[in-house]
């Protein structure tokens, strides 16, 4: 199981075998909450869109085109996401709010991740997403260009720049 | 036996009698044909489920050329009749590799086909009532005779004529030229959604139609007219950069 | 040497991603440089930052995954059980069936904490899978391998108000990627609708650079011109100097150039 990529595995569910959902479910679960969580800063609705997701993954499977898994995966995180936020009325970047939650709600969280929670929140969105996605390994420029809908070349110059500005903000509020 | 079949072949172009030198291949499991020429080619019906091409007057090999086969960019002549044939997956892709010959084509009427001429070549295709599409890519025209749709058509300089049959209401037909006119004829009680362009060209229709420009506002994309006829139904899109475009009541 | 700052490699550096010649050349000027060597270590606090452990998600996502995947499978096997085999085993079903009761009920359980505020959104919820599903069908259709198909999922963005990025991308990807003109000149009419979009300019001028058709060709140029894009300079500029390209595009290039540079 452990050499098969995550593309064939889903291969294999969409012609119908579910079990193996189980093994995507066990290798990305924690990166799309922690995506969910650092976009949102709230643990309860990290969850449940996380939830949501693995339940569209389970849905939509027959829709599965065969490109890269990991794209597909956090497309439909960030379109939960966005639903989410047009649903209730709320604007994306709230910042204040996201903030102010993801310091006081987190009592069991180091202090430098609420600092760093805090720097995330003074980004735009497009930017904290692009700079979150960017931190998991696993996803690579071209991925990551595929779901920001950008190419490779633009998304890493963005990056690179953003990881930068991330830094400032960070250092200057600890 | 040659030269009777020869001549026998020049008077009867076109009956169903089978000749020594064509060749047949049996259908089963093909969604799609896939047709690839440089020269003229004519598709037509027959009612075996099979491709049966034709190659017209027997094929002269040079003598220099005994024993070997004929190679073109589409692969090698693994048909004696100058065709390449390959089955892939559910689609059957037939190259023809001669250059300066046409050829005609049988298949199933309900039969899937895709027609590419890459130089000269005409398209004419007749009787379907599967899926067609058909692309003369460069100086050759294209001409679909009683047909149902859904067509796909695009060509370049040459003319792009239509006459459909009942028209098809389960997908989009799409019916584009650069250089060439497009010239459309449908039974006149069609439901079809209409949307009609041309940019430097002019369109001429018995069907009641009218162009949407606003008073005085000329649209940037030359003439546009969307309209709807018998109620609406399947969305027929034709357009002609620079020809005239002909809509015709059958 | 200090002129030339690695800080933007340092990401790709400290994720591995440098190739070797990179890396040498790399360290050795990190070697050299301060103020390069004081943003590495930043950096490397940042990232060291993500990679904390940040708390994981409660047992109960699981538990409502597998659960939510077992009533799939139930049903899914329902389907096959109808057309299989007519001596199916009935208290192997009827056990089925009593095992999927029995996950509900403790989904349902584990879910109701959480139902009240579900509640009210659950017709926006109806609404939303509805798009959806459209969403999903679109994207489908534009894969399929008849091109009349794949006209259908382009034109279904007529169903759209408000196609998100995931719709335009997969149209710009029929607009520079299909091998069908037909399909392009219609992705092109779609995407039409949307030139205030950075992806659809983007777009517009990557085809013209390589789109063949002159019909399409002629499209983009007047789209382009219409919203003023000065980036299509450029392109329509490779165009004139082409040699296939046909006359009454490099006319329309030369009549149109002058009023977007």
């Amino acid at each position: 199981m452990e050499t098969l990529s995550d593309e064939m595995i889903m291969q294999k569910v969409s012609e119908g075998n579910l079990d193996l959902l189980k093994e995507l479910f066990d290798r990305h679960h924690k990166h799309v909450y922690n995506f969910l969580y650092k976009m949102s800063g709230d643990h309860m609705l990290a969850e449940d869109l996380t939830q949501d997701v693995f339940y569209k993954l389970i849905k939509y499977r027959n829709s599965y085109n065969n490109g890269s898994f990991l794209s597909w995966m956090f497309t439909i995180a960030r379109n939960s996401l966005k639903t989410h936020y047009t649903r209730n009325h709320k604007p994306h970047d709230n910042i204040e709010v996201l903030s102010y939650k993801a310091v006081e709600e987190e009592n069991d969280v180091s202090e430098n991740n609420a600092h760093l929670q805090y720097a995330l929140s003074q980004l735009d969105p497009y930017d904290r997403e692009l700079v979150i996605l960017n931190r998991y390994r696993e996803i690579k420029y071209d991925d990551l260009a595929e779901i920001m809908g950008s190419t490779p070349g633009a998304v890493k110059t963005r990056v690179c720049r953003i990881l930068k500005k991330l830094k400032n903000i960070y250092l200057e509020s600890i | 036996m040659r030269k009777f079949t020869f001549i026998l072949m020049a008077l009867f172009m076109g009956t169903i009698a089978k000749a020594q030198n064509d060749y047949t291949k049996s259908l089963n499991g093909i969604q799609w044909v896939k047709i690839d020429s440089k020269t003229d080619i004519v598709v037509k019906t027959h009612s075996a489920n099979e491709l049966l091409i034709k190659s017209g007057p027997e094929v002269k090999t040079p003598d220099r050329a005994k024993g070997l086969k004929l190679v073109g960019e589409g692969g090698t002549d693994n048909t004696n009749v100058g065709f390449s044939v390959v089955q892939d997956g559910n689609t059957l892709i037939v190259y023809n590799l001669r250059k300066n010959k046409g050829a005609e084509i049988y298949l199933p009427a309900s039969q899937n086909i895709a027609v590419k001429s890459t130089w000269n070549g005409d398209i004419e295709i007749e009787g379907f009532s599967g899926e067609i599409e058909a692309d003369a890519q460069l100086n050759g025209s294209i001409k679909l005779m009683d047909v149902n749709g859904p067509v796909t058509a695009n060509s370049l300089n040459g003319a792009l004529e239509v006459v459909f049959g009942k028209v098809t209401q389960s997908s989009p037909i799409s019916l584009y030229s650069t250089n060439g006119a497009v010239d459309v004829s449908l039974p006149s009680n069609t439901p079809a959604n209409l949307a009609l362009s041309t940019l430097n060209g002019n369109v001429y229709t018995d069907f009641d139609v009218q162009a949407d420009d606003k008073d005085g506002l000329k649209s940037v994309l030359g003439r546009n007219i969307n309209t709807s006829i018998n109620g609406g139904g399947v969305k027929i899109s034709m357009k002609s950069t620079n020809g005239n475009m002909y809509l015709r009541k059958k | 040497m200090e002129k030339n700052h690695v800080f933007d490699q340092i990401p790709d550096y400290l994720d591995g991603n440098l190739n070797k010649s990179a890396k040498t050349a790399f360290e050795k000027h990190i070697h050299q440089c301060a103020d390069c060597q004081k943003e590495m270590e930043e950096m490397k606090m940042l990232f060291n930052l993500f990679e904390e452990e940040v708390p994981t998600p409660s047992s109960r996502l699981r538990a409502k995954f597998e659960s939510a995947l077992e009533q799939e499978k139930t049903n899914q096997g329902r389907v096959v059980q109808m057309s299989g085999k007519k001596s199916s085993n009935w208290t192997g079903s009827a056990l089925k069936i009593a095992a999927s009761i029995a996950l509900l009920v403790a989904a349902f359980q584990m879910g109701s904490l959480f139902q009240q505020r579900k509640v009210s959104d659950d017709i926006a919820q109806l609404q939303e899978e509805t798009n959806q599903m459209k969403q999903t069908a679109m994207l489908s259709l534009m894969e399929n391998q008849s091109a009349s198909k794949r006209i259908q999922g382009v034109n279904y963005i007529e169903e759209f108000e408000q196609p998100d990025e995931a719709i335009i991308q997969a149209l710009a990807n029929r607009l520079l990627y299909d091998e069908n003109d037909n399909v392009r000149m219609t992705a092109f009419e779609a995407l039409a609708n949307f030139s205030s979009s950075e992806t659809v300019k983007n777009a517009f001028i990557e085809a013209l650079g390589q789109e063949k058709n002159p019909s399409i060709q002629v499209a983009i140029i007047q789209a382009l011109v219409q919203i003023q894009e000065k980036k299509a300079a450029e392109p329509m500029k490779k165009l004139l100097e082409k040699e296939d390209t046909q006359p009454f595009i490099k006319n329309q290039i030369r009549a149109v150039l002058p009023s977007i540079t």
